[in-house]
């Protein structure tokens, strides 16, 4: 499992594989422009803001999580991105193309997933592959050389001839993927594609993705499930009633959001004369005594930690453990929302 | 290395086919084709529609139209053996093909009538249904490939059916009694009401996007079939057993000009309702009022170039059916043009004409319901002109039939333009605000508003005669249906001194309302043209140039 690395945020991310034919986008704007660009985008239905100014832009091979409680706006604003909605106001983008004015130019180079994967009776992976690549525009054995990659990407070659009705959740989820990326768009948009797979399917499919974003296909996901966004999201944007709330890696949103760290140390001994001595440090405050371990909030970030625990070693104290309690994606989550709905 | 990395390893740079792998092997047997004749089937499937291709697959493994077309065969056996045995003591020397022939056609219509424009509804309200449109759209297919697509597959069942019954149609033949004419007369019938039905099976699955809409429609459009199938099945009959023949041409010109007529308004119909359908289903940014314009203006040129020709060489008072034929086109295209909403999005202010004489002749396609009103009005006047002038063109130079036709010509114009124009001022007064739904509703404020027009005159005529006979009088100008069916030409008619003031008064009523819908107009008309962006004509281009080389490649290829 170990050769799907994480790349740092902003990394040069290597080029998509070439395929032939004409429908490949066989070119990107420029490397420094965004592939995926929301501008001030607002959609309201009556009364109900359910898109409301939101702005942020995803780079070349990046993974984007869109977090945020149901009816938060997730939904929404990829249907705008995916050109199956008008905005109300402002724009989305993909490549440097309006999804409003250029709709046939987004869909070209776009391929969405959506939350709910509708499916033609009387159909088995195959054909229904062939159908989607047919309407992409491809021939012959363009055609063929595609439907046969997807096939082989997403696992299903084994059971190709199979009709579609007799899927599982987890096959359908992964020919409804196969679907999106049959004709290599270079933006990938996926509504909640873990939803319903069982714990297997679900580290599979966060594979592809993560093998998609490593060949240079920027994705924008959402999903509930904040753990598997953590571990291969290199953005997140939380979103609430409409509002983009906080946007940027898990690290940067944390760091953002927190004025203070809380701290946990655990000396040797002398317990009592540690609290007094942080109780006259400069941005110390919240100094609680549970058994061994001393609580107090620290003022500030990895550098005031540091600063701290010098100290503290320099004055003479045995410290046994001196750790930050660092937050996940989760608790983040909790804390900038607040569980409101429209 | 787990079993799933392996997998989901990188992408094979060459097919995963070459491997040794039963499985492999099966999907590319599945994707080639096993035999020569199914490799050369999906070579040639690459140029078809891909809705034709996928619902084909789909036909050939649903139960519905396996049991249809096996029924099809059991019931055309049934009526061959059962028509063959009671002829057999005169079969040598009886007609008896007529009577055959016309129960295979009535066998016929069940399907091509009945089954297939429902078949075509739901194929169209299922994807629209179940979100595979959705999956559908965001592919390369343009909404008229989606439409065409549906259109085809019906042509395709009604062929596959015809095929069953094609032997049988043959033994008619030889039968004696039937002759290759009225053979070829049925057929035509057929095949034009079955994608006639079908065309409107799929319009009217675009048009409901809700569950009670596509009940009402699916109840109509059943209606429809039943009224279509009852009605034609009687011509069918009668044509069968009457026979029509090119031989005899003079005796059944009538026939052949019917349906020559109808055929060629039938296509055209089926035109405008291909491009509402596939403007409804379209990107909602799109200039999809401009594409319905352009074949209502053929059809409303068209009705009055037939007209033309028929009054010249038909019967001159066919100027007058088809000056009454023009005007219903125009108000019912009108009736929703004008509730138009005025905006437009930068999308479509790319497309907008640009330069002085694009300006001139094609500011009236510019989205929104000021230029529609006017698009409305001129293009009616226009036609009109023609049919006004071709009583003049015939040999009988029928003066009092032409000063008649005038009359009726400028009374059908200003209720276009009256009616109209309070329709658009109605919409721009109250429905403003109104986002969706729109142009049904200044629709059906109009037809309000022309019950309204009807009660009131007709209230006001029996008033007059105290409540003792209702006569047309001058004041009952606001009624169309009335005044028209006074001043209605034909030959040796005059027109009377009460009508003229009728279609006076109506002339002074509307010149304010077209005045004041033509002041307005100049707000759909003075929105500018934008350049499209550099980036997106570089990429059409782009797109363009590909196409072609892939064109010059598919020429060199055989050479090399």
């Amino acid at each position: 499992m170990g050769h799907f690395q994480r790349r740092p945020t902003g990394a040069p991310c290597p080029q998509p594989s070439t395929l032939e034919g004409t429908y490949m986008v066989d070119a990107v704007h420029t490397s420094s422009a965004p592939m995926i660009e929301l501008r001030r985008l607002h959609r309201f239905f009556g009364a109900t803001k359910a898109v409301h100014d939101v702005s942020f832009e995803v780079y070349r091979g990046q993974v984007f999580g869109y977090i945020g409680p149901n009816g938060a706006g997730k939904t929404t604003s990829m249907r705008i991105l995916s050109t199956l909605e008008l905005p109300s106001y402002g724009d989305a983008f993909i490549d440097g193309f309006s999804a409003v004015n250029d709709p046939d130019l987004v869909r070209r180079r776009l391929g969405f997933m959506p939350d709910g994967f509708s499916v033609y009776p009387n159909m088995n992976c195959i054909e229904y592959l062939d159908f989607f690549a047919r309407s992409y525009g491809m021939m012959g054995k363009d055609r063929i050389q595609a439907i046969k990659r997807t096939l082989g990407f997403t696992g299903l070659d084994k059971i190709a001839a199979k009709p579609i009705t007799g899927l599982s959740k987890g096959m359908r989820q992964r020919l409804c993927l196969g679907r999106a990326m049959i004709h290599q768009p270079t933006v990938l948009v996926l509504d909640e594609p873990a939803n319903g797979l069982d714990p297997r399917a679900r580290i599979e499919l966060r594979q592809m993705i993560q093998q998609l974003a490593a060949e240079g296909t920027t994705v924008l996901v959402s999903s509930h499930i904040l753990t598997e966004l953590a571990e291969m999201c290199d953005q997140v944007g939380i979103i609430e009633r409409g509002k983009l709330l906080a946007v940027g890696s898990v690290e940067e949103i944390r760091r953002t959001m927190r004025g203070h760290l809380r701290v946990r140390v655990i000396p040797l001994n002398q317990q009592a004369e540690i609290a007094v001595w942080l109780s006259q440090r400069e941005g110390v405050s919240e100094l609680a005594q549970e058994g061994n371990a001393i609580h107090f909030s620290l003022q500030g970030g990895e550098a005031e930690q540091s600063q701290l625990l010098t100290s503290m070693i320099q004055s003479g104290f045995p410290i046994l453990e001196f750790a930050a309690h660092t937050e996940s994606l989760e608790d983040v989550f909790m804390k900038i929302t607040t569980g409101a709905v429209q | 290395m787990s079993a799933a990395d392996s997998t989901l390893g990188e992408l094979p740079s060459k097919p995963a086919a070459s491997t040794i792998d039963p499985h492999a092997q099966t999907v590319e047997q599945l994707l080639d084709g096993q035999s020569a004749w199914d490799k050369r089937l999906i070579h040639w499937s690459n140029w078809l529609n891909p809705i034709l291709v996928k619902e084909t697959r789909q036909a050939l493994k649903s139960k519905q139209f396996v049991w249809t077309f096996g029924l099809l065969i059991v019931i055309v056996l049934a009526w061959s053996l059962l028509g063959l045995l009671s002829s057999i003591p005169n079969i040598y020397y009886a007609s008896d093909g007529r009577g055959l022939l016309n129960g295979y056609l009535l066998i016929l219509v069940v399907p091509a009538w009945l089954i297939i424009p429902q078949a075509s509804f739901r194929s169209m309200a299922s994807e629209l249904d179940d979100g595979t449109f959705e999956t559908l759209s965001l592919s390369m297919l343009r909404p008229r490939h989606i439409i065409l697509g549906k259109l085809n597959v019906a042509a395709l069942q009604l062929i596959i059916y015809m095929s069953v019954i094609a032997p049988c149609i043959a033994l008619t033949y030889l039968l004696r009694g039937v002759t290759l004419e009225t053979i070829l007369f049925e057929l035509i019938v057929v095949v034009i009401t079955t994608l006639a039905l079908s065309m409107i099976a799929i319009a009217f699955a675009s048009f409901s996007r809700s569950r009670a809409l596509q009940i009402v429609f699916s109840l109509v459009l059943i209606l429809l079939q039943l009224i279509t199938t009852f009605t034609l099945c009687s011509l069918l009959t009668a044509v069968a057993w009457q026979g029509v023949g090119f031989g005899s041409f003079e005796d059944n010109r009538a026939s052949w000009i019917a349906l020559g007529v109808s055929a060629f308004f039938v296509g055209l119909y089926m035109w405008v309702l291909f491009a509402c359908s596939a403007a409804l289903i379209g990107v909602s940014s799109a200039n999809t009022s401009t594409p319905i314009r352009i074949p209502l203006m053929v059809a409303g040129w068209l009705i009055a170039m037939v007209g033309v020709a028929m009054a010249i060489w038909v019967d001159i008072e066919a100027a007058g059916f088809f000056l009454m034929l023009l005007g219903v086109h125009w108000a019912i295209a009108g009736a929703f043009i004008v509730g138009e909403r005025g905006f437009i999005s930068t999308r479509a202010k790319r497309t907008l004409p640009d330069g002085i004489f694009s300006r001139l002749f094609g500011s009236w396609f510019i989205p929104g319901p000021g230029t529609g009103y006017v698009f409305v009005v001129l293009s009616c006047l226009g036609g009109s002109i023609a049919l006004m002038i071709s009583p003049l063109m015939t040999s009988e130079r029928l003066w009092d039939y032409w000063f008649a036709m005038v009359w009726f010509a400028i009374a059908i114009n200003l209720y276009i333009a009256f009616y109209l124009g309070i329709g658009r001022l109605g919409a721009w007064l109250f429905f403003r605000r109104m986002k969706s739904g729109r142009m049904f509703t200044t629709a059906v404020f109009i037809v309000v508003l022309n019950a309204l027009a009807i009660l009131a005159t007709c209230t006001l005529s029996l008033m007059s005669s105290n409540y003792s006979r209702m006569d047309y009088e001058w004041f009952c100008f606001p009624n169309p249906w009335w005044t028209l069916a006074e001043i209605i030409p034909y030959r040796y008619r005059n027109t009377n001194n009460l009508e003229e003031l009728a279609v006076f008064c109506l002339g002074v009523v509307t010149l304010p309302i077209f005045l004041l819908n033509l002041f307005l107009s100049a707000k759909d008309i003075v929105i500018q043209r934008i350049e499209t962006p550099d980036r997106v004509m570089a990429e059409h281009g782009k797109k363009n140039r590909a196409e072609s080389t892939e064109q010059s490649e598919e020429i060199i290829d055989p050479l090399a």
